[in-house]
């Protein structure tokens, strides 16, 4: 028996299509259509073929802040993640005290990015800062805007308090959906704490950390609010990360071609990472299928 | 009527009727002409009422009799019949100038003139956001801005400002005020393009001058351990050298007053758009960084950018420019080294957190201090302001850096100025052009000028309420009405793109604050990007003066020849040199009586 082909299918996708045109499509084309050009105004334009994506190829200020942005992403990572899963553990598990901590965990992360920057750059002010006094009166040479380790580690801090929350509450979700079977099947072989978090609460976390890993990492690799209002990229060009050198080309300098050509690079990069992410955990899955 | 026949008496009724419409019409008509020219009779009454009102509570003092201010409201009146119901969008920066305007003032136009005004206040850094956008978009965005005249060069060159001049001449002859007074302005010179037109209307000006501690600098212990150090006396520095013993002294000798920690210098380092502002703002002309001329060096400007024949040809000094030249470099190193004699909370601060600093008490002088800061630093209960509300401070003529010479300007003055697109619809651009007289006009300059310190007009300066007022304002009106006002001037027509290139320097500056590179290669980076900047608008082509790049020589070649860019200096730090303050200010007071 043959099969009648019919296309009418085709139709039912267009709505999608539609939506990720204008989405997506069409602002990529008109951000690649920029990436040729040197604009500044209509009428005033000219075709430069390839040479903005040399040149930011070529910068050795991007450069630098692309290595620290990567640095960033990983210490973030490095501290977050870790932290999360203990302070998750450690969370009360009955009672009223499990909404208690879970409102105030979530705190931080009801306010909003530039304001957390504007809460950090008082904060850790030596004259009228709460921390910043604190360690000054304890001996301790501390000056975010003059020191480059200073600043750094403001930053991280700054990011540490306003995101682990949010890997706490994923591992604390991921940790209540673990079925009490297992813990009781551990009881009965008289499992060690450390037996029981390396067999059976890490392995049924996994999933829920490589979300909390890729929405971290993405999140602090796009980093910009915070650093801006904190530091606004100094001392010298320390705390500068993509982002912000990006939003400098783009809205500061007016330089819609170069911007964009730096655009085009910066979202193939965090594609790239994102796919190999993807791909290592589907090829875990596959593996455990 | 039975013997009339039907037709007749159809005929008679249609000519009645005819005859009633007609007179029905005329009488209509003239109804409402009667109704058209009676409400316009009340209108202009409600007007004219409107404008005795503003004249009597809030325009007053002015330079003109009240006679006379009713005069040009009356004429405001007039001038706007055409336009009545038109709504205009206004954009202006946050100063406490613009917020007059946007308060009382503009109540006052829309009263008198019955144009309808939406006027926004946003940051001096969005203002040139918007007005970058409305120019690479051609599509209206305001109607009229309030923007510095810094852009001066870049408006000329690309050629989608209005030349007021021309306006005025032109299509906007019978909306501009007889009475404007341009002669009366005094910084026309500063909005005046290389082709001799006006291209923008000054609205007010503030300038960058040295503040410093009047009360401390006459304590005579203070004094007497000056100069046992230094071997001249404490004063006004006239020279960087000066100022640099006097911030030392301060930050590590004196170190505490009155049992409060104090320092010698005050500044900021944040990296970010206000650093450039920093140094865009003229730092370098006070370092001797341009050629001579006023307002702006020529053919070297203080930006280090050297123009032929009003064609931008380079900044970087392999081109001619002065960017990276000795001058320049010592102006940065200079900024670096004293940032260390500020509050070390100074290197996280930008523009508008460090202003307000020196009103606390803690410093003994700054060399770069915005006389828009003058109202704030007089609020009564300040540690800078006496019982009696006379200021503890005063303000002087800045210090001037070892390559500075006769003849060069010697700071910045802000000017923000009244700036209209070509593209706005005419009738708007007649209701803007209305509007941004009306905040300029005689009959509101000298009242505007009172509650904002920021003077635009000469017969202001000379008004009786100024003399009054000079007392309590630290040296503002004493500067302005002194002939060294001359030397502090904007950013001038050098600068091909300003919003282009002003964003170079503070991202290259922060790296020498840093420490990251030294002083020489940040401006020789700030010199490199200047010159790509411009080559780019060589590449494009631009309405007048295009940029066209001189091509690369040996910097040797450039410094020896006479004037900017200027070779090193043997001796970068000459003998301190200070004036007494009160002899200063009675010197300029005796030189204008003559």
């Amino acid at each position: 028996m043959n099969k009648i082909q019919s296309n009418k299918g085709w139709l039912l996708v267009l709505p999608v299509f539609i939506v990720v045109a204008f989405n997506s499509i069409i602002p990529f084309m008109t951000i690649f259509n920029y990436s040729v050009q040197d604009i500044f105004g209509p009428g005033q334009r000219v075709f430069v073929g390839f040479e903005w994506f040399e040149q930011v190829l070529s910068d050795k200020d991007l450069h630098a802040a692309f290595f620290r942005q990567l640095l960033f992403s990983f210490c973030v990572l490095g501290i977050e993640i870790p932290l999360g899963i203990g302070i998750s553990l450690l969370l009360p598990t009955k009672g009223w005290s499990v909404s208690l901590c879970l409102i105030l965990l979530a705190l931080p992360l009801l306010i909003p990015w530039n304001v957390v920057g504007t809460i950090w750059q008082i904060f850790g002010r030596t004259d009228i800062g709460l921390g910043g006094a604190a360690l000054k009166a304890m001996g301790i040479h501390y000056n975010y805007a003059g020191s480059y380790i200073d600043a750094w580690l403001t930053v991280l801090v700054m990011d540490v308090w306003h995101w682990l929350p949010l890997v706490i509450l994923l591992c604390y979700a991921g940790l209540r959906a673990i079925p009490d079977a297992f813990y009781q099947a551990a009881n009965i072989d008289s499992a060690s704490n450390w037996a029981i978090f390396r067999h059976i609460q890490l392995p049924k976390l996994k999933k829920v950390l490589v979300i909390a890993i890729l929405l971290r990492f993405m999140d602090s690799f796009m980093i910009y609010s915070e650093p801006f209002v904190l530091t606004g990229g100094g001392p010298g060009s320390s705390t500068t990360f993509l982002s912000q050198s990006l939003t400098t080309m783009a809205i500061g300098q007016f330089d819609v071609g170069p911007a964009a050509a730096f655009s085009i690079i910066y979202f193939l990069f965090i594609l790239l990472i994102c796919f190999v992410f993807y791909s290592a955990f589907m090829g875990d899955g596959s593996n455990e299928s | 009527m039975d013997i009339m026949k039907e037709g007749e008496m159809e005929k008679i009724f249609k000519r009645f009727s005819k005859q009633t419409q007609v007179i029905a019409v005329a009488v209509l008509a003239l109804f409402l002409t009667g109704f058209w020219v009676s409400s316009a009779f009340a209108d202009t009454a409600a007007a004219k009422t409107a404008a005795k009102k503003w004249v009597d509570s809030e325009f007053q003092p002015s330079s003109l009799s009240k006679a006379d201010q009713m005069k040009e409201m009356e004429w405001f009146i007039e001038a706007s019949k055409s336009l009545q119901g038109v709504e205009i969008n206004v954009l202006t920066d946050g100063l406490p100038v613009a917020m007059y305007e946007s308060g009382p003032l503009r109540k006052a136009f829309m009263e008198i003139t019955g144009i309808k005004v939406k006027h926004d206040n946003l940051g001096e850094k969005d203002v040139v956001e918007k007005i970058q956008t409305q120019m690479q978009t051609d599509r209206p965005i305001y109607d009229i801005y309030v923007n510095d005249s810094d852009l001066i060069g870049t408006h000329y060159r690309y050629g989608k400002i209005e030349a007021l001049s021309d306006f005025m001449a032109g299509e906007g002859k019978d909306v501009t005020l007889p009475t404007l007074d341009l002669d009366d302005f005094i910084g026309i010179s500063f909005v005046t393009a290389p082709d001799g037109k006006m291209y923008q209307l000054p609205d007010q000006q503030f300038a960058n001058l040295y503040w410093f501690r009047y009360d401390w600098f006459n304590r005579p212990d203070l004094k007497k351990r000056f100069k046992d150090k230094y071997g001249y006396e404490l004063g006004v520095p006239v020279n960087w050298s000066a100022y640099e013993d006097i911030a030392n002294f301060f930050t590590n000798d004196v170190k505490e007053l009155d049992g409060k920690r104090v320092y010698g210098h005050m500044d900021y380092g944040k990296k970010g758009p206000s650093l450039g502002w920093r140094f865009t703002d003229a730092w370098l002309s006070m370092a001797g960084v341009g050629s001579k001329g006023i307002p702006n060096g020529l053919p070297v400007d203080e930006w280090g950018i050297r123009v032929e024949e009003c064609r931008p040809v380079g900044a970087s000094v392999e081109r001619g420019g002065a960017a990276n030249s000795p001058a320049a470099v010592y102006s940065l190193q200079k900024f670096v080294d004293w940032l260390k004699l500020a509050p070390p909370e100074a290197y996280g601060m930008d523009f508008w957190q460090a202003g307000p600093v020196p009103s606390q008490g803690q410093i003994a002088q700054q060399i770069f201090w915005y006389t828009a800061f003058t109202e704030s630093a007089l609020a009564k209960g300040l540690p800078v302001v006496n019982e009696d509300g006379t200021p503890k401070w005063r303000m002087a003529p800045s210090p001037h850096g070892p390559y500075w010479e006769e003849g060069m300007k010697l700071g910045y003055q802000d000017v923000g100025a009244w700036t209209m697109f070509k593209h706005i619809d005419l009738k708007k651009k007649k209701a803007a052009w209305l509007y941004a007289q009306f905040m300029c006009c005689k009959t509101v300059s000298l009242q505007k000028f009172l509650k904002s310190l920021t003077p635009i007009r000469e017969s202001d300066l000379k008004n009786e309420a100024v003399t009054k007022l000079a007392p309590k304002v630290g040296g503002l009106i004493e500067f302005y009405r002194s002939p060294a006002r001359m030397l502090w001037t904007p950013t001038g027509t050098n600068v091909p793109d300003y919003p282009k290139l002003a964003q170079l320097w503070w991202q290259n500056v922060s790296k020498a604050i840093a420490g990251e590179q030294s002083a020489q290669e940040a401006m020789d980076g700030l010199a490199k990007q200047m010159d790509q900047v411009m080559s780019r608008l060589e590449r494009m082509g631009m309405e007048y003066c295009t940029p066209k790049l001189n091509k690369k020589r040996d910097k040797s070649y450039w410094l020896n020849l006479p004037g900017s860019p200027k070779a090193k200096l043997a001796n970068e730090k000459p003998q301190g040199v200070t004036v007494n303050y009160d002899e200063l200010v009675a010197g300029w007071k005796k030189g204008l009586k003559e």
